[in-house]
C-alpha cells in the first residue's frame, strides 16, 4: 500500500499536450477514480503512473519516492487493461505466474501464490484453460488475478469493465469494491462511466482536456461541483441547465430567465456583476411538478420514460430547444402534452458564471440563517399588464 | 430451372480440370520420362509404359548427387534459420520501437529486394572472395540472405504490427526484457507467419541457380539446381534426359512434401492478420 502523488505533471505527444500541469495526491489505500470524456487524458495519466509513457515534465512519486526514471516493473504497480491483454498462448496459470517467474521466485512459492489468488477470485477450476476458452467475465477475473498475484503497492485499472455487458459490469463492479475493502490497496481506476466512479471511488478526479477540473469525494462533486463541466458530467440523468441573467447578487441570488420569469438560487453570487449572463443548474430529482395554477414556471410534457422505481419526464419550458428533465416517483407521471407547473427549489439550484465557474452554494445551515427556510418559497406567477413578472416576496 | 446449375457446375469443374492439368502436367511428364530408358525417351507417351529406375541409380553413380542434395538441404535450412532469427528481431524493432528513420530503413530494405540478381552478382563475387567464402556453402548462405531477408523482415514486421500493443505492455509490467518479449510472447503468436515465410525462404534458397553457379567451383560444393544443369552424358552430343528428369523429380518432391505438411499453416499464416491474436 503506497501513496501516489503527482506534481505538475505534463505530457506532450508531438504538438498535442495530453496532460497539463496535473497535481494529484492519492493516499495509501485510497480508491481513486479518474473520469472524463474520451480524449481528456485520463488513460495517458494512468500510463504515466504505470511508466508505460515518460512524463515530459513534472514528478511522480509512489510511496514517497520519485519513480520518474524507474521502469514499470520496479514501481510496485500492477495494471489491468481494457482489453485484458492476456497472453493468448498461455494457460490461466501461466498467465498469472509469468510475472513471478521473471522475479525468480521459487517454483513452490509461485504455485502457492497463484493458487491463493485463484481461490480469492474463484477461478481455481480455470487454471489449465487457455484465454480463448474463457468467457468475457472470466477473462476479466484472470486479468485482475494477474495483477493481484504480484502483490503490488498500487493497482491501476484502465476501463476494466467497458467490454462487459451491463449485468456483468454491475456484478464485477461490486466485486472490485469488495476486493478493495479486502486488500486495502491503493487503486487508481480510469473510467468514462460516472456511475462506476460514483459507486467505487473514495476520491474522484474529473479531467478535461488534460487538466484537472475538480478533485473530491463523490458526493462533494455531486452536490458542490466546481464548475458547469463537472456538474454536467457527474450525475445521471445530466443536470438541467437554464441560461439566465443575474438580477441580484446578494443571497439569495435572483435570476431572470429569457422568457422573463424570475428564479431564486441559494448561492453566494457576490463576485458576479449584476446583469451578467449566468447559467442556472438543477438536477432532475430536484425539479418538482406542481399544479399549473400554483406555479411560477410552466412547461409542457414532451415525453416520459418509465423506469420502474421512478420515471423521467422531459419538459419543454416556453419555446426553448433544451428539454428539462424531471425525475418523478412512480405513479406521479403526467400525461404527454399536459401543461404542468414547475418548482425549482432555490436550495437545490446551482449557479454558474459565463466562464463555467460555480458560485459557492450555501449549505443547508447557513441558508436557514439568512432567513430563508429550506422549504421552497414558491414564487407565484403574477403578471402585471405589461407582461413582466412581479415577484412575490418569499413568505 | 434445374439445368442452369448443372451447366454452370460443369463449366466450373472443366475450368478446375484445365488449371490442374496446366499446373501438374509438366511434373507428371518429368516423372514418366524419368522412368524411361534408351530410345523410349524420345517417344512421346502420355502414360507410363515402363517402370525402370535405372536413371535414378546412374544419377547417384555418375556424380556426387547425394552430396549435392545434402548441400542444398544444408544451405536452405541455414538460410531459413538465419533469416528468421534476424528478421524476427528486426521486425520487433521496426514494428514496436519508434526511432528516427524507421520508414526510410523499411524502404531501403524493400529496395534491396528489387535489384536483379545479375546486378549484384559481380559485387557479391568480390565480397565473397574477400571474405574467403568462395566455393564454400557458407558463401551461398550469405549470398541468399540478400533476397530472403527483405521478404521475411517485411512479412514479419507486418504481422508483428498487428499484435495488440497491450500484450507487450503487460509483459513490460511483468518485468520482462525485450529479448523475452520477442521469444516468449511474440514468437509463439507469430509462428504461423514464421512457418509461411520460412517455407517461402526455403523454396527460394532451394531453387536458386545463378549465385550457386557463380560462387561454387567443385562438384562437391554444388547445390542441386547447378548439379542438374551440369549433368553431362557420355559425349558432348548426348544429353542425358533420363538422368536430368530423375534429378528434377527428386528435388521437387521435398518441396511438395513440405508444402503439403504445412499447407494448413500457410493458410493460417496468410489469414492470421484478419483475426485477433
Amino acid at each position: 500500500m503506497a501513496a501516489v502523488s503527482l506534481h505538475r505533471v505534463n505530457k506532450t505527444f508531438g504538438t498535442v499536450q495530453a496532460v497539463r500541469d496535473v497535481d494529484m495526491d492519492i493516499a495509501a489505500g485510497e480508491f481513486c477514480c479518474l473520469v472524463g470524456p474520451s480524449g481528456c487524458g485520463k488513460s495517458t495519466l494512468l500510463r504515466l503512473i504505470a511508466g508505460l509513457e515518460d512524463v515530459s515534465t513534472g514528478e511522480i512519486r509512489i510511496g514517497g519516492k520519485p519513480v520518474n526514471h524507474r521502469p514499470p516493473a520496479q514501481r510496485g504497480i500492477a495494471m489491468v487493461f481494457q482489453s485484458y491483454a492476456l497472453y493468448p498462448h498461455m494457460t490461466v496459470y501461466q498467465n498469472m505466474a509469468f510475472g513471478l517467474q521473471q522475479s525468480r521466485a521459487s517454483r513452490q512459492a509461485i504455485r502457492e501464490r497463484v493458487e491463493e489468488t485463484a481461490r480469492l477470485l474463484q477461478i481455481e477450476t480455470l487454471l489449465e484453460r487457455l484465454p480463448k476458452q474463457l468467457s468475457g467475465g472470466q477473462r476479466q477475473r484472470v486479468a485482475i488475478g494477474r495483477a493481484i498475484v504480484r502483490h503490488p503497492r498500487v493497482f491501476l485499472f484502465d476501463e476494466p469493465l467497458s467490454n462487459l455487458d451491463a449485468g456483468l459490469r454491475q456484478q464485477t463492479r461490486v466485486e472490485i469494491a469488495r476486493l478493495h475493502t479486502r486488500l486495502q490497496a491503493t487503486m487508481i481506476y480510469v473510467t468514462h462511466d460516472q456511475i462506476e466512479a460514483m459507486t467505487l471511488a473514495d476520491k474522484i478526479v474529473v479531467l478535461r482536456e488534460g487538466r484537472v477540473e475538480q478533485v473530491g469525494a463523490p458526493l462533494q462533486l455531486y452536490h458542490h461541483p466546481a464548475n458547469q463541466f463537472v456538474a454536467g458530467f457527474i450525475g445521471s440523468p445530466r443536470m438541467n441547465f437554464l441560461p439566465a441573467r443575474l438580477q441580484r447578487n446578494t443571497a439569495p441570488a435572483e435570476l431572470v430567465l429569457p422568457s422573463g420569469e424570475i428564479l431564486l438560487a441559494a448561492v453566494n453570487a457576490s463576485a458576479l456583476p449584476i446583469g451578467s449572463a449566468v447559467t442556472c443548474g438543477i438536477r432532475s430529482e430536484h425539479v418538482e411538478l406542481v399544479r399549473p395554477e400554483d406555479a411560477y414556471l410552466r412547461a409542457t410534457v414532451v415525453l416520459r420514460e418509465q423506469l420502474g422505481d421512478h420515471s423521467l419526464a422531459f419538459l419543454r419550458l416556453g419555446d426553448s430547444e433544451e428539454l428539462l428533465t424531471a425525475k418523478l416517483a412512480p405513479g406521479a407521471e403526467p400525461a404527454p402534452e399536459q401543461l404542468v407547473g414547475i418548482a425549482l427549489p432555490p436550495t437545490h439550484c446551482h449557479l454558474f458564471a459565463a466562464d463555467g465557474r460555480a458560485c459557492p452554494r450555501s449549505t443547508e445551515a447557513n441558508w436557514t440563517e439568512t432567513g430563508v427556510s429550506s422549504v421552497v418559497p414558491r414564487v407565484r406567477r403574477k403578471l402585471d399588464d405589461s407582461g413582466s413578472p412581479i415577484k412575490n416576496a418569499p413568505t | 430451372m434445374s439445368r442452369a446449375p448443372t451447366v454452370s457446375a460443369l463449366g466450373f469443374h472443366l475450368a478446375v480440370l484445365a488449371i490442374v492439368l496446366y499446373a501438374v502436367f509438366p511434373f507428371y511428364y518429368a516423372v514418366i520420362t524419368s522412368l524411361k530408358t534408351g530410345s523410349a525417351l524420345f517417344r512421346v507417351d502420355y502414360f507410363p509404359f515402363s517402370w525402370d529406375l535405372h536413371n535414378y541409380v546412374t544419377l547417384f553413380q555418375q556424380q556426387p548427387f547425394g552430396r549435392n542434395i545434402l548441400n542444398s538441404v544444408t544451405v536452405a535450412v541455414l538460410v531459413v534459420v538465419v533469416s528468421l532469427l534476424l528478421s524476427a528481431l528486426a521486425a520487433y524493432s521496426l514494428s514496436r520501437v519508434a526511432f528516427r528513420g524507421r520508414g526510410l530503413l523499411l524502404g531501403t530494405i524493400l529496395t534491396v529486394s528489387m535489384f536483379p540478381q545479375v546486378a549484384v552478382l559481380s559485387g557479391m563475387f568480390e565480397l565473397i572472395r574477400a571474405l574467403g567464402l568462395y566455393n564454400n556453402l557458407l558463401g551461398l548462405v550469405f549470398a541468399y540472405l540478400i533476397f530472403t531477408l527483405p521478404f521475411t523482415v517485411w512479412v514479419l514486421t507486418t504481422f508483428m504490427r498487428e499484435l495488440p500493443k497491450e500484450l507487450e505492455e503487460a509483459a513490460i509490467l511483468d518485468g520482462v526484457s525485450p529479448w523475452t518479449i520477442v521469444t516468449r510472447i511474440f514468437l509463439p503468436l507469430l509462428w504461423p507467419a514464421m512457418v509461411t515465410t520460412g517455407l517461402l525462404a526455403f523454396i527460394q534458397a532451394w531453387n536458386e541457380f545463378l549465385f550457386a553457379l557463380t560462387f561454387t567451383l567443385t562438384d562437391d560444393q554444388r547445390t542441386v539446381p547447378v548439379a542438374i544443369a551440369l549433368i553431362s552424358g557420355g559425349s558432348r552430343y548426348e544429353l542425358p534426359w533420363g538422368n536430368i528428369m530423375a534429378a528434377s523429380v527428386l528435388v521437387t518432391v521435398p518441396v511438395v512434401v513440405l508444402v503439403l505438411i504445412f499447407q494448413r499453416r500457410i493458410i493460417a499464416g496468410l489469414t492470421a492478420g484478419a483475426l485477433k491474436g
